[in-house]
């Protein structure tokens, strides 16, 4: 009974919390360029752009066929990761993702969208001397491995 | 563990028991039986087989639902529990709303001191048992067992989205020069977890415009890495970064 006037107490709580934050939200709006209800759409520079940083990162010389491959569909505790890797001239190119937890199915994308008004900044290993850690590695792992699977198929 | 995920939950106070805790795990538990997609008994699985008629949805199923229509108007259609293929998915809304009323329930028994952390979303009350802010890691996205910032929280929420692509890395045939920079990780610190993981999810889906959606709408801080390690900040996160001397 306890539990019942809790839950009771809760949801009621709730609506009203939603309810409020119904009336004082301003939505954010249709910042810089984006056109009507579209999704958002960011100019990418006129110049090579901000983002550039020196082609060091290693690139294997990978041997996968061209073509498209679906990765396996994979429990990420609470959701479904589901990938497709697309590689052209037998490299990947692009990994598409078919079902992500509350995402659309959209492409990753490759392009690179300077953000000139924010701070950036290398991250660096810190202390462990924290109470508890905010991180998103059950997707990742699910994510890495739905795309394995898609690249053992092209491999 | 319950509803796939490991659920801490640290209470900086000399009376918590049993009970509260018993009382916390009740509730993920009730709502893990609801919204789980691995339970082929749950009302998500049940509706995804259309064995559940839209007037006979449970009223946490509607209120869920209602959330996310908001949601979904306040993301431009970046945030939507409903698949292509036309499944229900409410996972990532349901974490964070199933946090934050887990907190309410500390709350209404008198508790003002703790944080509960169900798969790396959080909410956080109050101080910590050494008398400050609660200290919250960042993990490395290409290093689970490391920490690239620490936080100081106190009566806010935080949430990270994030997927991790290793080994391979994307190529891009129109510009092979360019380095991509797409987001291995982005953190939200929001008034409360439900709205930090409700806007993370979104703000992901947008890839790297998602950052300017965060930067545009007030009460919300970002912390965005990419594949190049290099982390994007809105523009006064710095607020909860902790004044430690190694920083």
């Amino acid at each position: 009974m306890k539990k019942l006037i809790i839950s009771l107490l809760l949801t009621g709580t709730f609506i009203l919390y939603a309810f409020a934050a119904r009336r004082s939200n301003t939505p954010a709006s249709q910042n810089s360029s984006g056109t009507g209800d579209g999704p958002f759409v960011i100019p990418t520079p006129a110049s090579s752009g901000q983002i550039l940083g020196s082609a060091s990162s290693t690139r294997r010389s990978s041997r996968y066929r061209d073509g498209q491959y679906t990765g396996t569909t994979v429990d990420a505790y609470y959701g479904y990761v589901q990938v497709r890797a697309v590689v052209s001239a037998g490299r990947l190119s692009d990994v598409q993702i078919l079902s992500y937890p509350n995402d659309r199915g959209h492409s990753i994308e490759l392009n690179a969208l300077a953000l000139p008004l924010l701070t950036q900044e290398a991250v660096r290993a810190q202390s462990a001397n924290v109470d508890t850690v905010s991180g998103a590695t059950a997707t990742s792992e699910a994510f890495q491995q739905s795309l394995a699977a898609a690249l053992a198929l092209a491999a | 563990m319950v509803m796939g995920m490991p659920v801490i939950v640290d209470i900086a106070e000399a009376s918590a028991g049993p009970a509260a805790i018993d009382a916390i795990f009740g509730h993920f538990t009730a709502i893990d039986r609801r919204f789980s997609p691995y339970r082929p008994d749950s009302e998500v699985s049940r509706i995804n087989r259309g064995e559940i008629a839209r007037a006979q949805y449970s009223a946490e199923m509607n209120m869920v639902l209602a959330l996310a229509a908001e949601t979904k108007a306040l993301t431009s259609g970046y945030f939507d529990v409903w698949r292509p293929d036309g499944r229900l998915d409410p996972s990532g809304m349901v974490k964070g709303w199933a946090i934050f009323l887990a907190a309410d329930i500390l709350r209404v028994s008198g508790f003002r001191n703790f944080y509960i952390n169900a798969g790396g979303d959080i909410e956080v009350s109050g101080q910590s048992s050494h008398g400050g802010p609660w200290r919250i890691g960042l993990e490395d996205p290409f290093d689970r067992t490391r920490i690239v910032k620490i936080l100081e929280l106190t009566d806010c929420g935080i949430a990270t989205s994030g997927n991790y692509i290793r080994g391979d890395h994307i190529y891009d045939p129109i510009h092979p020069a360019r380095v991509l920079t797409d987001i291995v990780s982005l953190t939200v610190v929001a008034p409360n977890v439900y709205e930090a993981d409700r806007f993370a999810t979104a703000a992901f889906a947008m890839g790297l415009a998602g950052m300017n959606f965060l930067e545009a709408r007030s009460g919300l801080e970002a912390y965005m890495i990419d594949r190049r390690g290099i982390a994007t900040l809105t523009s006064d996160f710095q607020k909860f970064v902790a004044h430690d001397r190694r920083h």
